[in-house]
């Protein structure tokens, strides 16, 4: 068969298999047809295998085409169950990710106001020297894109070999409220439930989400099922209309802050109408409140207080506050009060970036509890996550300055000692005081040491925080400044991090390495190298690797274990050691299943139950607990529930085998509708929120160098209302000036665009690097979970006098 | 020469409006149509570039009935990379 055509027959048939789920008998073939042997027979010489998409956190799997070394096609992979063959514009245009012409392809040290080319070996000894210099002033700074083996190697590095806890992934700044939340509620973090909900579930309500954009292949879910004619209710709950809504029923424009008064408003309803669940409550709920102001445990407390709580939260006052017209809140509680339905909650940034962050998530816990709606298919809450390994890498590895792996915390001396016995260090070795959180870890790597800065050597990888970090001005730039101060950074592209570091890194990325990564929905998913870096671009996880090395070489005593043998010691089948900290050694051996072998060692402390490597390169992820059941690997769709999960207990039904109270019961929290720290006021009238677009992937520095991608999206932008524009004489298109108290820039205004924020509020994408809104965005932060609030703030809009060029 | 394999999902309330849609559907240059289900309708899209491949995309979005594209495959095999600069300044439009 002629290749082009062979293309277009394979193309065809993906197709068919997506749209009819590989059932009809026009993509019977599709089986066939991308199999690789098959496209091989065919003559394409292209080879194919699998592999998470490198972007956001619904974990699609995508096959992968290389031909010569080089990552030619990708096809969605129907084998897998997140995304059924489909995918959305970024991951289709995955490959090209890796290909920009600037690639950052050796290491680099700054000389000057220059870069300059360096070796391997100077740019190693550089890292250890700095931090056998000062240990406790070393701070590591990753993300929920660091791989599970990647997360692994820096946790352990930290935390079982320097002694050091100042550790924390760009994960803090996306969802650690959900983190806090289901810590909060079910006693252990991370969603019970699973995507298979949206299959099932009649009404879905969006709580400041917009998954068309955000998670577009969860969303295709919702617009597949309509589209065979099934009736799914969908209820969008936001500060700006999006694309989401524009497929919603119901739309309900709250103002910034008021979910929580909308959230108790719904209790409130439920438990003064009688329609609560009386039964599910009185089995499998207890109530807690925070008497003493802001904590993660609290303290028991009564129904009759929850109850008396929520009272005033009338339609009247929760309209009041949140400007959602009554009628609207009674809709939701009657809705709530219908046990024949079945409700999914989806949530994520607007939830969790936000001042009370972990009251937003619980009290949407709490809603589902209260009213039954949880357990079953297409009932319950779920967060999702923004980046591909948040829940995998950051909270499952732990990867937060408080964490271990496992879900197991530094504070607590029983924890320390499981890991130091698997790590196989000595007693004590582990830290028991949390390190610094990202805000807390940035300031004072801003601030001189005079003045309290004890952090003068900071090592990132895989994020950008000159970009993502809130308020950069204050948190980053300053540390440009102060001599003395070294930021290490391990990158792909020149991104504005890059260029400010004293020490580059080339990084391999995606498919040129190994890797694992984990889900919003507790799907653990793996890979295998495909095509080689570029340059000296090397793996993060053998950065790592290597600067330990040098650590133990110089006799940083925490580099040995127990029996004296480097922490990262490797073996071969004969016992030998393997110099893995040799790059030319490094795929020698697979280092990804040897740290997952022991990180898995683990998984079974709080019931995350991962099962051998093997397993994982077979399947299309698998979601934890993990569990062996007559010779095969069992995963998990619904926790917690019989029949479901393996370590609930016959007859249950649902038993929160983690719960804080320590009797199998979930808890419900009081929690008060608390206003914003800046609120729009005659200076600054407007608000201000930041986030996403569905075309780039955070900060843009992979999908900005995909010209497809750039070309659909150039450019950000600032949404304005009509009315607002109006007002001020703006027309669209016009350049303006915005500014908070922490900043300004120019960008072009763009009216009735994609999203459309009401009179007074304005919404900004981070993705551009030439239009950094974080300049302008407020460090407050949730008092539990230290997430910064990027939604709201107070901006003015100045006019320019001239107007923007065509 | 990116080929793209796609899923058109159609709402269409009664044969007449299916067959306008498809009809709509056929004239695009480079859109083969392929399997008629009632979730939507399988294609496949062969471009001769990367602006013939947006320029197609945007005309099936805007055919009637279409209410969304899913894309679930893609090749780029026979593409030169960054065969033209991106626009940097985005027409904006209501």
């Amino acid at each position: 068969m002629e290749r082009r055509k062979f293309l277009k027959v394979s193309a065809m048939t993906a197709a068919s298999a997506a749209l009819t789920g590989g059932s009809s008998a026009d993509a019977a073939d599709v089986a066939g047809a991308l199999d690789p042997s098959v496209q091989e027979r065919a003559g394409s010489g292209v080879k194919w295998d699998k592999a998470p998409c490198r972007f956001c956190g619904t974990g699609c799997h995508v096959q992968v085409g290389v031909q010569n070394d080089r990552v030619v096609a990708i096809s969605g992979d129907r084998q897998a169950d997140v995304n059924k063959g489909l995918l959305c514009v970024k991951g289709y245009h995955v490959g090209l990710a890796l290909y920009g012409k600037d690639r950052l392809t050796t290491p680099m040290i700054k000389r000057g106001d220059k870069h300059v080319p360096i070796s391997w070996d100077e740019a190693l000894d550089t890292i250890a020297q700095r931090v056998t210099h000062n240990p406790k002033g070393f701070a590591m700074y990753g993300s929920g894109q660091w791989t599970i083996p990647e997360g692994y190697a820096a946790q352990k590095l930290m935390k079982g070999g320097l002694s050091n806890n100042h550790i924390d992934p760009n994960a803090r700044l996306c969802m650690s409220s959900a983190v806090t939340g289901f810590i909060s509620t079910y006693g252990v973090d991370e969603p019970a439930s699973c995507f298979d909900d949206l299959d099932h579930a009649d009404v879905i309500i969006l709580w400041g989400n917009n998954p068309a954009e955000m998670h577009p292949v969860l969303f295709s879910r919702l617009i597949d099922r309509r589209s065979r004619g099934e009736t799914v209710k969908l209820i969008d709950i936001g500060t700006r209309r999006t694309r989401s809504t524009a497929f919603a029923d119901a739309y309900l424009e709250f103002k910034p802050q008021s979910d929580l008064a909308i959230m108790n408003g719904i209790l409130h309803l439920l438990i003064a109408r009688g329609t609560y669940d009386r039964t599910f409550v009185e089995k499998y709920c207890a109530f807690r409140h925070e008497p003493d102001g802001p904590d993660l445990n609290g303290k028991a407390t009564t129904f009759e207080a929850f109850k008396a709580h929520v009272a005033k939260f009338t339609p009247e006052l929760v309209e009041k506050i949140s400007g959602v017209p009554r009628a609207q809140i009674e809709m939701l509680a009657d809705l709530f009060a219908d046990k024949n339905l079945r409700i999914t909650s989806l949530w994520c940034m607007g939830f969790n970036q936000h001042t009370r962050g972990t009251g937003a998530n619980r009290l949407a816990h709490a809603i589902h509890l209260l009213s039954g709606h949880w357990g079953r298919e297409g009932d319950g809450p779920q967060s999702l996550t923004g980046q591909p390994s948040a829940c995998g890498t950051a909270r499952e590895v732990g990867t937060l300055s408080h964490a271990l792996p496992g879900g197991l915390v530094v504070a607590n001396p029983k924890h320390r000692k499981e890991a130091e016995e698997i790590w196989n260090v000595p007693p004590g070795r582990i830290d028991p005081k949390p390190g610094y959180h990202t805000v807390e870890m940035w300031k004072r790597f801003s601030t001189p040491a005079e003045q309290g800065g004890d952090i003068d050597t900071l090592w990132v990888q895989v994020t950008n925080p000159a970009q993502s970090l809130p308020d950069v001005n204050a948190l980053f730039a300053p540390s440009r400044k102060i001599p003395g101060k070294f930021l290490i950074v391990s990158d792909v592209y020149p991104t504005a991090t890059v260029r400010a570091a004293d020490l580059i890194l080339p990084s391999a990325m995606w498919v040129e390495k190994n890797g694992m990564t984990g889900n919003s929905e507790r799907r653990t998913q793996q890979w295998f190298r495909m095509v080689t870096p570029p340059g000296q671009a090397r793996d993060d996880c053998w950065q790592t690797i290597a600067v330990a090395k040098r650590l133990h070489d110089l006799g940083h005593p925490g580099m040995k274990d127990q029996e004296g043998r480097f922490i990262f010691h490797v073996a071969d089948d004969k016992g030998a050691a393997v110099p893995i900290w040799d790059f030319a050694q490094y795929y020698k051996t697979n280092v990804d299943e040897h740290l997952f072998n022991e990180y898995r060692r683990f998984s079974r402390f709080k019931h995350k139950d991962l099962a051998p490597y093997s397993e994982y390169v077979k399947a299309r992820g698998l979601r934890w607990p993990v569990v062996e059941q007559n010779g095969v690997w069992k995963e998990t769709r619904y926790r917690f529930v019989e029949r479901e999960d393996p370590y609930v207990k016959a007859g249950k039904g649902i038993q929160f085998y983690h719960s804080t109270s320590e009797d199998d019961r979930a808890q419900l929290w009081i929690q008060d509708y608390v206003p914003p720290p800046e609120m729009p006021d005659g200076e600054y009238p407007f608000w201000l929120c930041t986030g996403r677009v569905l075309e780039h992937w955070h900060t843009g520095s992979m999908t900005m160098r995909v010209p497809q991608l750039r070309g659909a999206m150039p450019q950000s932008y600032v949404e304005m209302h009509r009315a607002d524009a109006q007002k001020l004489g703006i027309a669209e298109g016009e350049t303006i000036t915005l500014e908070t108290r922490r900043g300004k820039l120019t960008l072009p205004v763009w009216i009735d665009g994609r999203g459309r924020p009401p009179q007074g509020s304005l919404f900004v994408p981070f993705f551009d690097e030439r239009i950094m809104i974080n300049q302008l965005t407020l460090s407050e932060f949730c008092p539990i979970s230290k997430q910064p609030d990027y939604k709201k703030c107070a901006a003015r809009v100045v006019k320019l006098s001239r107007r923007a060029a065509p | 020469m990116p080929i793209s394999g796609l899923v058109i999902r159609l709402v269409c309330t009664d044969s007449a409006q299916r067959t306008e849609s498809l009809e709509a559907l056929s004239s695009i240059t480079g859109l083969e149509l392929g399997l008629n289900h009632v979730a939507g309708v399988a294609a496949v899209l062969d471009a001769p570039d990367y602006v013939g491949h947006d320029a197609a995309l945007a005309r099936i979005g805007e055919a009637p009935f279409v209410c969304a594209i899913d894309v679930v495959s893609h090749d780029f095999s026979d593409v030169e990379h960054f065969e033209r600069l991106p626009r940097e300044k985005r027409e904006m439009k209501r």
